[in-house]
């Protein structure tokens, strides 16, 4: 952060002299903090892919999952505070009931991901509250209208995207997934990509022990969010873990 | 111990992306006496030590029973852990008048992370200043799980929070493969040695400072405590104390997880 | 969690002056007719019929709703909840599709926080016993009966519910006509062979008693579905027809 403190960066609800808020920048800042975590769209859906760390041994496996379901048809995944990301999801979640018991039908994403962002952005502006500390990936895939993915931030702004990365190696995530050509890709496909892509961003130095957690909505998942099936998932695995060793021979030569 | 201006409320964010009064609010489970937590296949185990605050009072009950088939053990502000065992009394209840079925853990556990995190983001509130134990069976199982100040939880294998309880950490992990086909028996004693390493050297375990409750198959939540805990006490009495002082704190997960 | 509490307790709560004229005039006026919610249902549908048998459950029940003059056929009223449960519903239509929505909003939370764990058929009869209780207190009753059945712990089970939040577990029931009609010929089917009911034999009992209600009911229709539930899931067949014979009406 180039510019701290100054006085003008206690509050949520105060503008510094250059028109920052730097209480958001600051709720940015845990977000990367967190364990890596991406969602890449393709053409029959979208995957998404988390650096789940393990902080200690004594934890089960597949406890603290940072991937939700917030509808039948809406994954998310998140990065930063855990306790935060799941009070939006919460909110999401009922946003997406309430839609169904209206209208009788599956929430749209592009309406539900604005309801999320409002709701994260009204954090922004008192001083009695403090911003989320989280970022949040949501997608979707339907039949009729394709794969949608967007990501909501602590600031509250909102943006669609083909690949998206949170978290603490977001810049080097971006970089593999630009590599890709997205739209072209099945979520078959990409499931094995994302693996790769948690894989060799995760920093084996400072953080250790992590699990990959997948999920997709998809064709093949008929339009529902799930767990990417067990099958796959090894296959995802040793393929990440393949290509990680190969990256390395050739680093030798 | 003031350290800078942004650890005065829950709603500022330091710099660097940190809470710093979730994170003094953390510190405050470290000063309450240790508590554990295992399982085996089939039961789940809670044993803490507890404290007398002088020489005339009692010691402070460190488990509160919350269901037939859920209790909690506690290290932080026993006032807090009151409150929220109130909520979790609350939830279990409503859902056995709605569904006539016990409350899944994983669920009672969760809804209690929400409402914890609402407490983490308000200027006019604080956090709870205390870490919970959530022992419980229910169709997946026995169950352990760790609740902080900062709302997060954890399902373990194992765990141990409190003063001191680095070494009953240390004690878990090199017998977590042990524990899960452990006898019941065999469970409360790795539980005791544990317990037992969290105190000072020239302080002992005795049925006066130490609670333990089980759960699990065909097994309705029960505390024991005084001269209950005796028959448990007397399955490691004369072992030897084994390793020494740990340094604390080295490599606490709470403390990493920031 | 919070959800459960505003289907239950929220459900339009006992609130007088609300639904009355909201011009005060009027209401102070002790001419106004106290408050009345629904004195009769609109839509009706028939029996819903559900019998226990060796391993599962069965429900059967005919597809459609009709008023005094109208009719809607084609309605399936079977409806499956989740992979060990299901449903079977009569009595006021509107109601039972009021119904059907609560409870997928239901299923949909659950199936979001439990992680694969579904819900158990009677952990949603004591629900919906609850649920149907509460507002016939509230004088607002869903006009519905229900028969939720599945497999409870890998055994069949079969709990009732009607209108005014009577609940019941038993291995044979039917709603409505069948009552009358229909459990005799069940409880022999079930007697007959002492405890241990094969499939062939319950599909059949069902569907002699779908005829005879087909028969004597004027408001029945001949398409039905039968739904089965065992440890390997719900499976709701149908629409299929009643065989019935009308040539003798001719003498």
């Amino acid at each position: 952060m180039t510019s701290i403190g100054t006085g003008y960066d206690l509050s949520a609800s105060q503008f510094s002299p250059d028109g920052r808020v730097f209480q958001i920048e600051y709720a940015l800042k845990a977000v990367e903090n967190s364990g890596t975590a991406i969602a890449l769209r393709g053409k029959d859906g979208v995957v998404f892919a988390v650096e789940k760390l393990v902080t200690s041994k004594l934890y089960e496996k597949g406890s603290n999952k940072r991937i939700f379901t917030v509808d039948r048809h809406v994954g998310c995944a998140v990065a930063g505070l855990l306790a935060d990301a799941k009070q939006m999801i919460e909110t999401a979640a009922k946003e997406a009931a309430n839609y169904r018991n209206e209208y009788g039908c599956p929430v749209p994403i592009s309406y539900l991901k604005d309801q999320v962002a409002l709701y994260v952005h009204a954090y922004t502006l008192y001083s009695a509250i403090r911003p989320y500390g989280a970022s949040v990936l949501m997608g979707t895939y339907n039949k009729s209208e394709g794969s949608k993915l967007y990501c909501v931030e602590p600031s509250g702004t909102c943006y669609g995207y083909f690949g998206c990365a949170i978290g603490k190696a977001k810049q080097t995530a971006k970089t593999e997934m630009e590599k890709l050509k997205l739209s072209t890709l099945t979520c078959r496909e990409l499931v094995k990509e994302a693996a790769k892509i948690i894989h060799i961003v995760h920093d084996e130095v400072k953080d250790k022990d992590f699990e990959l957690e997948l999920s997709w909505v998809c064709e093949e998942s008929n339009g529902l969010h799930q767990a990417v099936p067990e099958a796959l998932h090894d296959e995802a695995e040793a393929f990440a873990r393949q290509a990680m060793e190969d990256d390395s021979d050739e680093g030798e030569d | 111990m003031y350290r800078n201006q942004y650890d005065n409320d829950v709603t500022v964010w330091s710099p660097q992306g940190r809470l710093h009064q979730v994170e003094y609010a953390m510190e405050a489970v470290k000063q309450g006496s240790a508590t554990i937590g295992l399982k085996n296949e089939d039961y789940a185990v809670l044993l803490a030590l507890k404290r007398a605050s002088s020489e005339l009072s009692a010691h402070q009950k460190k488990i509160i029973p919350i269901d037939l088939h859920v209790g909690v053990s506690l290290a932080g502000l026993t006032a807090d852990a009151r409150v929220l065992s109130k909520i979790m009394r609350n939830e279990c209840l409503n859902h056995r008048f709605a569904f006539d079925s016990p409350l899944r853990i994983a669920k009672l556990v969760s809804y209690m992370g929400n409402r914890m995190q609402s407490c983490t983001q308000g200027y006019d509130r604080r956090p709870y200043g205390v870490g919970l134990l959530i022992a419980g069976y229910d169709d997946s199982g026995p169950q352990i799980y760790q609740t902080c100040p900062s709302a997060n939880f954890y399902n373990c294998k194992a765990m141990a929070i409190g003063a001191r309880s680095q070494s009953a950490r240390t004690y878990l992990e090199n017998h977590l493969d042990e524990l899960k086909t452990a006898s019941l028996d065999d469970l409360l004693r790795h539980g005791l040695r544990g317990l037992r390493d969290c105190l000072p050297n020239d302080v002992e375990l005795s049925s006066k400072n130490v609670s333990i409750a089980i759960v699990g198959k065909d097994r309705n939540f029960t505390i024991y405590e005084d001269e209950g805990c005796e028959p448990f006490l007397a399955m490691i009495a004369g072992e030897d104390r084994g390793r020494g002082e740990r340094p604390p704190a080295a490599d606490d997960p709470e403390e990493m997880e920031r | 969690m919070a959800l459960m509490r505003d289907a239950i307790f929220h459900s339009e709560g006992f609130d007088p002056s609300s639904q009355m004229s909201p011009c005060a005039e009027t209401r102070n006026q002790s001419l106004v007719a106290p408050r009345q919610r629904t004195q009769e249902p609109t839509y009706m549908s028939g029996s819903v019929i559900g019998l226990c048998y060796e391993n599962g459950v069965l429900l059967a029940a005919d597809m459609g709703a009709t008023t005094r003059f109208t009719r809607i056929p084609h309605q399936p009223r079977i409806l499956k909840i989740n992979e060990n449960t299901m449903i079977g519903v009569s009595g006021d239509f509107a109601d039972f599709q009021y119904l059907e929505k609560i409870i997928e909003a239901k299923m949909i939370d659950e199936e979001r926080k439990n992680e694969g764990f579904q819900m158990k058929p009677r952990s949603l009869y004591v629900y919906l016993s609850r649920l149907l209780y509460q507002r016939r207190n509230n004088f607002n009753p869903l006009w519905t009966n229900i028969i939720v059945t599945g497999m409870q712990d890998g055994k069949p089970f079969m709990g009732v519910v009607d209108m005014i939040g009577t609940a019941f577990e038993t291995n044979l029931y039917s709603t409505g006509f069948g009552n009358y009609l229909g459990m005799g010929v069940m409880r022999e089917a079930v007697e007959k062979h002492d405890g241990k009911l094969p499939l062939q034999a319950a599909v059949e009992a069902l569907q002699s008693v779908l005829r005879v209600l087909y028969y004597r009911n004027t408001a029945a229709f001949p398409d039905y579905q039968i739904g089965n539930c065992t440890a390997s899931g719900v499976k709701i067949e149908g629409p299929m027809r009643i065989d019935s014979e009308w040539e003798i009406a001719k003498h």
